[in-house]
């Protein structure tokens, strides 16, 4: 038998306590902490509620903001509150300035500013978000002095933040810092193309000129997806440019500039650039010069395209399918010529395509018609076009009353099927 | 002989108490770790441009893959909800995986969908395909009828179909809510270092009110099982995972609601057909393969995207359950075994791979031994009061302690059941918690423990209750 002693039994009573004083604590900590809360965001509620009455009237009446000044001290549940509210105009374009302008009245921007020098971490994200979200121009300088900070979450809301404020000032100072925050790793390449392409068609001239003078692929890369992300007509030139790039991540760039165009309006030398990539060594390239074919109803193109029917990427046949099927009644010719191909993955790519797109109508139309009869006389393509129709368009033409055609096709494609 | 006999189970004692002092010591330290983290996330949630993303043509398109089988009471409302999800670029893929009942023919009927063809591309290996169902109106929403090869087939299935970079994971029995998505994808975003696979929070569904495949009403469940279970989550997420991924040492993220980068799933050859949990195999998988091969990655846990998932009522279903995950843990750490206590696997082999196998795998076969034999010793004055006391404080006392601080996380931060009567009866239960079911979930674990060594690792169906009360 194991001999305790006293002094063992004192410390494990007192352990026994300590842990039932803890719990008790956490208890009556939750509990308090529940009771203080319920207060505070009621009155918060009750603050919320009475500014947005009171702002709203104010800016109907194009009235004065002070009469609320020095109604409430910095950091107090009013001072939140009147914030939240002005924070809900500031979305709108039309109120921007003029909440802007309150905001600075009433101290906001100031307080911030100081703010960026904590220590804290969440204190530091929450003054960069704030002055982003006021489009304070006069801090710029400092955010953009934490955009390679160690910690992520700060840079990211820096990045964030400027893109927010969107000014050139803004643009130009991350542009600055590119290759270093790319270097550095301290905001991740999506965040900063999200960032880049935020700035809008207004910040698409500097991209461009900055992306004239780099030749690291990575950052042009960067540049690029943010241009086509944006989809302005001032990214045409260097997207052409760059059609012919030796990364070909660069080139799918360009492709995703050019097809983020709308009313592009390309030549037929820049157009014949296009059709080169569809033999392109790299299949993602191959994806992406089709999708802009079809984006550009380039139905001169359409051979070409059926000749990617056959491409050794699925990826790129489905691509070439759905071009296809997209051009309608001109890719007719060009999906019966493959449905006879031996090759099964064609022919099923495109019966996959034909279905998801709603091709089916103008394939029926078409059996209807009696074309695709001089198709389907042998035996392979019966199977498929059989088990297609059952499996489709049966039931629509049912619905359709257009029953007694399609049951006559059935019937002559099923006694064709018996020699 | 006697003497041989006695010293042996003095032993023991010794041992059992050791062990719990080194698994109060590490569920402290993890406390610690998840309370610090989660306290400095909750601040920067307000702040994360969940809004800027969700429009945004950079977040990546997403695949949310729902495996069923014979889920024909609730199919409709977890489609329903997943196709709500406020996200910008998304497809729902449902793999029906030889359902027995309506499953099929209910998502048919109320979807509207046709039979297609299209073709299946194979990568991972799967049980044939019977046909593919799709609304060209709703385009986001597939559905795959397959013959039956289990949940890992089903998901390896959709894993195939998925033309997204991302697919995420969640139970047909799940609810998603509207944002869990995008809060879930815009830390991944944020990362420099590529995030192969990230998990939220699973909250207990059973007892809240839908509607239209959004929650409308929160409330307590009126079983105690059910609120057993919430406390459980409660402590596991929050103060568990939370605390791993504070330590970056994630080795367990939950099936019924996790997002995973597709490359880096199909590089290891998607998910294990023989695991039983076939989640917590693939994380592993994971581990072991960018260890191995020295590539950068990383494997989150986020505290504050939820998906809402039902829990058994029922002591039968729970207790098949808890087993299957044991045995589903036994069998991942033993086919990883040559990560254990490697060097060459980092802190993940050295540290937190002996850990689960220690304190996770072996810790129901000491508690339940550890019961029987310290009560045993005391009765027979083997050991003194003292000891005994110990044990008591060690195994139940601190246990209360450690539910409280799962709790008491759960107020400071997200508070999802706002009533004072939810804190109450939570507080309720977990204090009891301690008296009765913990100490028969390790009952079942050890069964379950038995059962693989046993060479029984099948599949034990667990069936949960039905929809829930609509408003």
């Amino acid at each position: 038998m194991i001999k305790g002693q006293g002094l063992i039994l004192t410390a494990i009573i007192l352990g026994i306590i300590i842990i039932l004083i803890s719990t008790s604590l956490l208890i009556v900590f939750s509990s308090l902490r529940r009771i203080i809360n319920k207060i505070k965001y009621k009155r918060l509620d009750k603050y919320r509620e009475y500014f947005r009455k009171r702002i709203a009237k104010i800016i109907e009446l194009d009235r004065n903001f002070l009469i609320f000044k020095n109604s409430f001290s910095p950091n107090s549940l009013k001072w939140r509150a009147f914030e939240e509210v002005l924070l809900e105009y500031i979305e709108e374009a039309e109120y921007r300035e003029k909440i802007r302008e309150i905001l600075s009245v009433f101290g906001y921007p100031a307080y911030y500013e100081k703010l960026l020098s904590s220590k804290k971490v969440h204190q530091k994200v929450l003054a960069i978000d704030r002055l982003g979200r006021f489009s304070e121009t006069k801090t710029i300088e400092k955010i953009l002095n934490l955009l390679v900070d160690e910690n992520n979450e700060i840079s990211t809301a820096s990045i964030i933040a400027l893109s927010r404020i969107g000014s050139p000032e803004a643009l130009s100072g991350i542009l600055k810092r590119l290759a270093e925050i790319l270097e550095k790793n301290s905001v991740s390449t999506k965040v900063v193309v999200a960032a880049l392409s935020f700035f809008g068609e207004g910040g698409s001239r500097m991209l461009i000129n900055y992306a004239k003078n780099i030749s690291n692929p990575k950052i042009l890369s960067v540049i690029m997806k943010s241009l086509a992300n944006i989809g302005s007509e001032q990214a045409l030139d260097i997207a052409l440019k760059n059609l012919e790039h030796e990364e070909p991540e660069i080139r799918v760039k360009a492709l995703k500039i050019l097809a983020s165009i709308t009313d592009l309006d390309i030549n037929e030398k820049e157009t014949e650039k296009i059709i080169k990539l569809f033999s392109d060594p790299v299949w993602f390239v191959r994806l992406y010069a089709i999708k802009l074919i079809q984006k550009l109803k380039k139905l001169e193109f359409i051979n070409q395209l059926g000749l990617l029917l056959f491409d050794e990427k699925w990826q790129v046949r489905s691509a070439a399918a759905t071009a296809l099927a997209s051009f309608g009644d001109y890719s007719l010719d060009v999906f019966l010529n493959a449905l006879r191909h031996d090759d099964r993955y064609v022919r099923e790519t495109i019966f996959e395509e034909i279905e998801k797109s709603g091709y089916t109508k103008k394939l029926i139309d078409n059996i209807i018609k009696g074309e695709l009869l001089r198709y389907v006389f042998a035996k392979q393509e019966f199977r498929y076009i059989n088990k297609f129709i059952e499996n489709n368009l049966k039931e629509d033409y049912e619905k359709s009353q257009k029953s007694e055609a399609i049951i006559k096709i059935m019937n002559e494609i099923a006694f064709s099927t018996s020699f | 002989m006697k003497y041989f006999i006695v010293s042996f189970i003095i032993s023991f004692n010794y041992f059992v108490g050791f062990y719990y002092g080194m698994f109060n010591f590490f569920y402290s330290l993890l406390l610690i770790f998840s309370t610090n983290s989660i306290l400095k996330y909750i601040k920067l949630i307000k702040l994360a441009p969940l809004k800027d993303f969700s429009f945004s043509p950079e977040t990546p398109p997403v695949s949310i893959l729902i495996p069923a089988f014979n889920e024909e009471t609730v199919i409709v409302r977890t489609v329903k909800a997943a196709l709500l999800v406020n996200y910008p670029d998304f497809q729902v893929i449902v793999i029906n995986d030889g359902s027995e009942d309506r499953t099929l023919s209910v998502l048919i009927e109320t979807f509207n969908l046709k039979k297609i063809n299209l073709v299946y591309r194979d990568i991972i290996k799967t049980e044939p395909i019977r046909g593919y169902y799709y609304n060209a109106e709703i385009p986001e929403l597939l559905v795959i009828d397959k013959k039956k090869g289990g949940k890992a087939d089903a998901l390896n299935c959709g894993v195939n179909f998925s033309k997204s970079p991302y697919f995420c994971s969640i139970d047909a029995d799940s609810v998603l809510i509207k944002d869990s998505l995008i809060r879930l994808m815009v830390p991944i975003m944020k990362s420099s270092v590529p995030v192969v696979a990230c998990g939220g929070v699973v909250r207990v569904l059973n007892g809240l009110t839908l509607e239209n495949g959004e929650i409308k009403r929160i409330q307590l469940p009126k079983r105690s099982l059910v609120i057993f279970q919430i406390i459980e989550y409660l402590r596991g997420f929050l103060f568990g995972r939370a605390g791993w991924d504070a330590i970056n040492a994630i080795l367990l993220l939950s099936g019924a609601f996790s997002l995973f980068h597709k490359d880096s799933v199909l590089k290891v050859g998607g998910y294990d057909r023989h695991n039983v949990c076939e989640d917590m195999e693939l994380i592993l998988k994971l581990h072991h393969f960018y260890l191995k091969n020295k590539e950068a990655y990383k494997i989150r846990f986020i505290s504050d995207p939820i998906c809402w998932t039902e829990v058994p009522e029922n002591m039968k279903m729970l207790a098949r359950q808890r087993r299957r995950w044991q045995v589903g843990l036994l069998q991942s750490l033993i086919k990883h075994k040559i990560m254990f206590l490697n060097p060459k696997y980092g802190r993940i082999g050295f540290f937190f791979i002996p850990y689960y196998f220690f304190f996770e795998a072996l810790g129901p076969v000491i508690e339940v031994v550890g019961y029987f034999v310290v009560i045993a010793s005391f009765l027979m004055n083997i050991i003194s009061f003292n000891f005994f006391l110990l044990f008591l404080t060690l195994a139940i006392f601190y246990g209360i302690f450690l539910s409280i601080a799962g709790i008491f996380l759960e107020e400071l931060t997200y508070k999802r059941y706002p009533d004072w009567l939810h804190f109450l009866r939570l507080l309720f239960f977990g204090i009891f918690e301690n008296f009765g079911y913990r100490q028969l979930n390790s009952f079942w674990r050890l069964h379950g423990t038995l059962k693989y060594l046993f060479g029984n690792k099948n599949w034990e169906y667990v069936k949960k209750p039905g929809a829930p009360e609509y408003a």
